[in-house]
């Protein structure tokens, strides 16, 4: 190359460099609208759809308290999503989708003497879940009339949009318990269909005496919102539940003072038969037993065992099988084998019950189910949940080497402030861990502790992990029986 | 003589006309930009605009839908508005076609027939068809029947926007029956008034027998009410019993309480 000619060069090519400085200042400019001005445009629409968002939940908050008042049907649509501006130059993320679904708890009531049943009832809560690019905005969530954002797991606090409904000043306390399971997602608008129910009367309730303990689930826990919304004539306390991410709201409440609406969304809030409710929500098929006398056996393969079924007894069913005319105890008993089951009813037989799941847990209802019957064979293969149940043979007793309390868990056994009364024995074996946390076990016919000599004793636990905590062990006497604990025992569940 | 001396000074000019070249360039390609422009941008823009006004009317025919139910079931007026049509951005150099307008109307009316082995009873109904009338979409009407809201798409199967609220729990069908004729065009918007009307339905003698109801519908039973009503279960108080060649959706229900039937009328 010809150095000295170049560095001589004195010719101008001021066109060509000024349009390559254009091209890149134009590339440039293009980069930073992509970069800074779209997502800024597009958060103006996601803040724009969120605050349109909380004011169709602030009257889906209306139309569900509506709905349990006036005992009307109300139909509420909610846009779930937004789509951004057309750009022609820039590029969008996908439309910003969002999802409402519905999560089940029970609301339990008893009198203040503890006798009579304690009534369950399911509500649920509503969650509304943004999907949004730009803003990083936590769950509206619904629970209990009260309407509010939950920013927690970002560090935030909740902020109330719409306060509870549910007591008023002069104590009257009003729950709207919400029925069915819902859940959508997407970017367009969807219909909740609010339907009332009239199923409650009084008879429902616990026989009155005293005041109501009412136990209302509840996520604002922590917050101080229920302490700082409620007279102290009502309110009680707030007891955490393991495990859970709610806490329980106790209430005490004049029996003529509480009203409890029942509001179905999609469907009236009766009891929904089987096939009805087989296809709500994503948990595969379902089967309902709504009462009927019904016997299920293992060996029965034509249609009498649902190996791939969930079996579920509604909060507020008392399945109790009639005795067969053949006066053959066997056909008495319930031998159930389902993939899984959600026992919030109370099963009640005066023979054996078997059950046993294919393939997911054997889950009570979180307070208040009671099973009763001779004696109890349950085999998971997955967890079995008692927590707040009360699981008691004490039926139908005719002889020995019955009244056994069996219950046999491929993963855990969880009895958190349960009640297993058996009148032998009680057995109870899983992989992982057993939670006894504030359980109470009883076996009736049992001896003192150290007193039963050789053989097997009358409590025989055995796990990796075994919670012991608060956990009594008693005969009828209220005596400290003997108990054989085969695992690492621990306070608390690792 | 003359000529060819012009001719001569014509070939020997080298004179440049620059100028005059470079604009009648210049404007060639601003007129070929406008043209491309006008063919190809304005259409796409207008389609978007209409695509916006296609979602917007979409959501606020849920909520006349979630009226009608709401005015027949509980008995609440209801006053939802509908925007029928839109106008295009305002151009200055181009040209924009006429706004698109719409149609909310209400279709000739129809006969539900409620009948045991003695008596019947006919309560007319009327189908609610919004008809777009897009200049670059080709859109369907949005038909509202008996609760069911749904696009019915000129060249493929029909798109469900909300399903049928009829029958719910298997115990009672609730009938909201249209009475009145309506008709709006334009492009802009308006508001539908809704009543109940406060006179009650007589149904027939439920002490005979089971009640059979004829509903009249657009759709078939297997493109939608086979699979709206699959829950349905033989002991059920209400039955589904698939479509006639009437074009008639058949229920059939145990007795006169499991059928809630209210008329509504509907006015601008």
């Amino acid at each position: 190359m010809n150095w000295g000619a170049f560095t001589r060069d004195n010719r101008a090519v001021a066109p060509a460099v000024a349009f390559i400085l254009i091209i890149g200042f134009l590339i440039l400019l293009l980069a930073i609208y992509q970069a800074q001005i779209v997502p800024q445009q597009n958060a103006e629409a996601e803040l724009e759809h969120h605050q349109e968002t909380r004011d169709e939940l602030r009257s889906l908050h209306n139309a569900i308290s509506a709905v349990g008042a006036d005992q009307e049907p109300r139909f509420q649509s909610i846009n779930l999503g937004t789509a951004y501006e057309g750009r022609t130059l820039g590029i969008n993320p996908p439309p910003a989708a969002g999802t409402i679904r519905t999560e089940q708890h029970n609301i339990s009531i008893t009198n203040e003497s503890g006798a009579g049943h304690q009534e369950n009832i399911s509500t649920q809560f509503i969650e509304y879940q943004p999907g949004y690019n730009e803003l990083d905005i936590g769950s509206t969530w619904y629970e209990n009339s009260v309407l509010y954002f939950d920013e927690r797991d970002r560090g935030n606090s909740v902020g109330i949009i719409e306060d509870q409904e549910m007591v008023d000043n002069d104590g009257n306390v009003t729950v709207v318990a919400l029925q069915n399971e819902f859940q959508e997602t997407g970017t367009g608008r969807v219909t909740l269909e609010l339907y009332p129910a009239n199923d409650l009367n009084e008879s429902s309730f616990p026989e009155p005496n005293g005041s109501y303990s009412v136990k209302i689930p509840t996520r604002l826990n922590g917050t101080g919102y229920w302490e700082s919304q409620l007279e102290n004539s009502i309110y009680e306390n707030i007891d955490p539940v393991a495990n859970e991410d709610h806490d329980l709201l106790n209430l005490s409440v004049d029996p003529d003072n509480l009203d409890i609406d029942k509001v179905g969304i999609r469907k009236e809030a009766r009891e929904l038969r089987g096939s009805e409710q087989s296809n709500e929500g994503a948990e595969g098929p379902r089967r309902v037993l709504d009462g009927e006398p019904t016997k299920v056996e293992h060996n029965d393969v034509n249609d009498e065992s649902f190996p791939d079924e969930k079996l579920i007894i509604p909060e507020g069913e008392d399945f109790v099988p009639e005795s067969d005319p053949d006066g053959d105890d066997r056909d008495d008993a319930i031998e159930y084998e389902f993939k899984e089951y959600q026992i919030d009813g109370n099963l009640e037989t005066n023979e054996s019950v078997e059950l046993t799941s294919t393939d997911g847990n054997i889950n009570f209802g979180s307070s208040g189910t009671t099973v009763s019957g001779k004696q109890f064979d349950f085999d998971a293969n997955g967890d079995i949940i008692i927590d707040g149940a009360t699981l008691k043979t004490d039926a139908g007793s005719t002889g020995p080497g019955n009244e056994r309390m069996t219950l046999n868990a491929t993963g855990n056994i969880s009895a958190i402030n349960a009640t297993l009364d058996a009148t032998r024995e009680i057995e109870l074996t899983a992989n992982e861990f057993v939670d006894l946390t504030d359980a109470e076990i009883i076996v009736r016919d049992a001896d003192e502790e150290g007193s039963g000599g050789g053989g097997q004793a009358d409590v025989e636990v055995t796990a990796n992990n075994i919670v012991i905590n608060n956990t009594s062990f008693v005969n009828s006497d209220g005596d400290e029986i003997d108990r054989n604990l085969e695992g690492d025992v621990v306070d608390s569940r690792p | 003589m003359a000529g060819k001396q012009g001719s001569r000074r014509f070939a020997a000019d080298n004179r440049a006309v620059s100028a005059v070249i470079g604009f009648i360039l210049i404007f060639g390609i601003l007129m070929l930009t406008l043209t491309v422009y006008q063919a190809q941008i304005v259409p796409q823009q207008n389609a978007q605009t209409e695509f916006k006004h296609f979602e917007d009317t979409r959501d606020e025919l849920i909520e006349l839908r979630n009226s009608i139910s709401r005015t027949g079931q509980a008995g609440d007026p209801q006053y939802p508005s509908v925007q029928l049509g839109t106008t295009y951005q305002s151009r200055t150099l181009t040209i924009n076609p006429a706004p698109a307008s719409g149609t909310l109307q209400t279709s000739d009316g129809h006969n539900i027939t409620i009948s045991n082995s003695s008596s019947s009873l006919n309560v007319t109904t009327r189908f609610i068809e919004y008809q777009p009338g897009y200049n670059e979409l080709t859109v369907g009407s949005t038909w509202h029947e008996n609760s069911v809201l749904y696009v019915d798409n000129p060249e493929s199967n029909n798109t469900v926007l909300e399903d049928q609220n009829l029958v719910t729990d298997g115990s009672e069908i609730k009938i909201v029956a249209i009475e009145n004729e309506f008709q709006q065009t334009g492009t802009s918007r308006t508001t539908i008034e809704m009543e109940r009307n406060q006179s009650e339905v007589n149904l027939p003698d439920d002490t005979e027998g089971n009640l059979t109801i004829e509903i009249p519908t657009r759709l078939d039973g297997s493109e939608y009410w086979d699979e709206a009503f699959e829950d349905l279960d033989d002991d059920d108080p209400v039955r589904y019993d698939g479509v006639n060649e009437d074009g008639n959706l058949i229920l059939n229900a145990t007795n006169s309480t499991n059928i809630d039937i209210n008329t509504i009328e509907i006015d601008s």
